[in-house]
């Protein structure tokens, strides 16, 4: 299990992907991007799965893994 | 949690900044307000003939600024757009219409609640509704679409303009126009004001200040992190102001000895366009993804489209003076009540057509 | 196992960094990531790198082979 934060385009992105999580059985939280992630303010998602969970969003702008206190992005569509 | 630390401080800090260019010769309750300052540059360059606000505000081009260096240094250069520019263009007109109709904008609205000026609460919960209205549409799938990656030279040019802008301030003034009466001749020297606009941008870049997306965050996730920025400048400017005898509460500073009343300084008491003019900037903020002031920032940091949102509070006022859009000591308009109705609708438009049904 | 393929095309992120990242568990003696998009091509190359893998990138037809070792 690891921790991801998901931040979108828009903020109606960031509802519609946390739905999906729910579909999927998965628990996410709805949030204020935290400074450290962007210099952008707006809402990410923050969720808990295995790495091998298929997520996908047209509106994701970028994804992050969260171990501890380490922020890593893994993947950028800015 | 550090965020809120860092904003509590840098909330704090542009309080004192903005009490200190007061004392130095803003206008009072004015030690920044983006719309004002917008208007008196678009006068400054002679877009509009309003003689009594016309001055290259100096403030401005040091936010802009301070904001692309913080960004350069931080790695937060990015520059951004495509996001439905000419839309962005309109709200931002829209935000400058209400602006000058309350004559302030969001950052002038919290310094004159912490002048005392009574006539800014009511303006506050004019702004609220605006953002209240503009996140039920967040909800329902408002988006402007994404933005795309642009060339750092194009991130670059509404930081350059400032700086060309600076340049001619500074070494070409015969070419602009300098108010000799009015708000526009309140000013602090350019050196002052530039290096305050520098720190504020700085600082504004690192905290991400922002009133209006610190209501939104408040509304829609109960988080109170970003408008602990705005609470700090409010109650520090207040001390701020109390001790250098600027804090006068009340809808107006009471009468003279001639049995005149005294007005707030630039401020108007018509309670239902306060409101209502502040319900426009509220709504066109959060259509915006920002407050006038986070457009500047963002502006700074590369991104296109709140750079195409300045123009358009720039031309916005331009009109407003050109049309008698903009309110006064004296109160508003006729002209400027109907732009405000107008400007609602546009928005309310702009608002519905952008909004995709849920398509989960 | 030798040699694994990920066909990442037409995929957009994450897709392409979450089936690199599983293949990559499967501890094969090369990998080869096949990608249509610049964007793509930047998240998976950098996730390779972070992971201690070589890559390099060979371009046919606007698509893009990366080999990662």
């Amino acid at each position: 299990m690891q921790t991801f934060i998901a931040t979108f385009f828009s903020h109606f992105g960031a509802i519609r992907f946390n739905k999906q999580l729910k579909e999927a059985g998965i628990q996410g939280k709805l949030m204020p991007v935290p400074r450290r992630v962007s210099s952008s303010c707006g809402t990410c998602v923050r969720f808990e799965a295995e790495s091998d969970t298929a997520f996908h969003s047209e509106d994701l702008e970028q994804l992050f893994r969260l171990e501890g206190e380490e922020l890593t992005m893994i993947c950028s569509n800015r | 949690m550090k965020e809120k630390r860092n904003l509590l401080i840098g909330g704090g800090l542009v309080g004192v900044i903005a009490v200190v260019l007061v004392m130095l010769g803003n206008p009072k309750n004015m030690g920044f307000c983006i719309a004002c300052f917008i208007r008196d540059i678009a006068g400054g360059v002679g877009m509009h003939g309003a003689a009594i606000v016309q001055y290259v505000r100096p403030e401005i081009i040091g936010l802009v600024c301070g904001a692309f260096l913080m960004a350069l240094i931080k790695k937060d250069f990015a520059p951004r757009g495509g996001s439905s520019p000419l839309t962005r263009f309109v709200l931002g007109f829209g935000v400058m219409v209400g602006a000058l109709i309350f004559l302030g904008c969001p950052l002038r609205m919290a310094l004159r609640i912490a002048g005392g000026d009574l006539n800014a609460v009511v303006a506050l919960v004019g702004f609220v509704v605006g953002i209240l209205i503009g996140v039920v549409f967040l909800k329902k799938g408002f988006s402007l679409g994404r933005s795309y990656r642009q060339g750092k030279l194009e991130g670059f040019a509404i930081t350059g303009i400032n700086v060309a802008l600076l340049v001619v301030l500074v070494a070409f003034p015969t070419l602009l126009l300098f108010s000799e009466s009015g708000p526009g001749s309140m000013r602090a020297p350019i050196w002052a004001a530039l290096a305050a606009g520098l720190i504020v941008g700085a600082i504004a870049q690192r905290t991400r200040l922002c009133m209006v997306g610190g209501i939104r965050d408040v509304i829609l996730f109960k988080d109170w992190t970003l408008i602990c920025g705005f609470i700090a400048i409010i109650v520090i400017a207040a001390i701020g102001n109390i001790a250098t005898g600027n804090f006068h509460l009340g809808f107006t500073r009471g009468l003279n000895e001639a049995g005149e009343i005294i007005a707030q300084p630039v401020a108007h008491t018509e309670h239902l366009w306060n409101f209502l003019g502040m319900t426009v900037v509220g709504l066109g903020s959060v259509l915006l993804g920002g407050c006038p002031l986070r457009q500047l920032i963002l502006a700074g940091e590369g991104n296109t489209d709140s750079a195409v949102a300045v123009l358009g509070m720039f031309v916005g006022a331009a009109f407003c003076h050109n049309f008698k859009l903009a309110s006064s000591g004296a109160g508003t308009t006729p002209n400027g009540r109907i732009a405000c109705i107008l400007m609602l609708v546009v928005m309310l438009v702009i608002a519905v057509y952008n909004t995709k049904k849920s398509k989960a | 196992m030798a040699k694994i393929t990920v066909d990442a095309r037409g995929l957009s992120c994450p897709q392409p960094v979450v089936l690199t990242m599983e293949a990559l568990k499967q501890n094969a003696e090369a990998y080869e990531i096949l990608v249509d998009n610049q964007t793509a091509l930047n998240n998976v190359s950098r996730f390779v790198k972070n992971a201690g893998k070589t890559a390099s990138v060979t371009e046919k037809d606007d698509e893009y082979i990366i080999e990662v070792k």
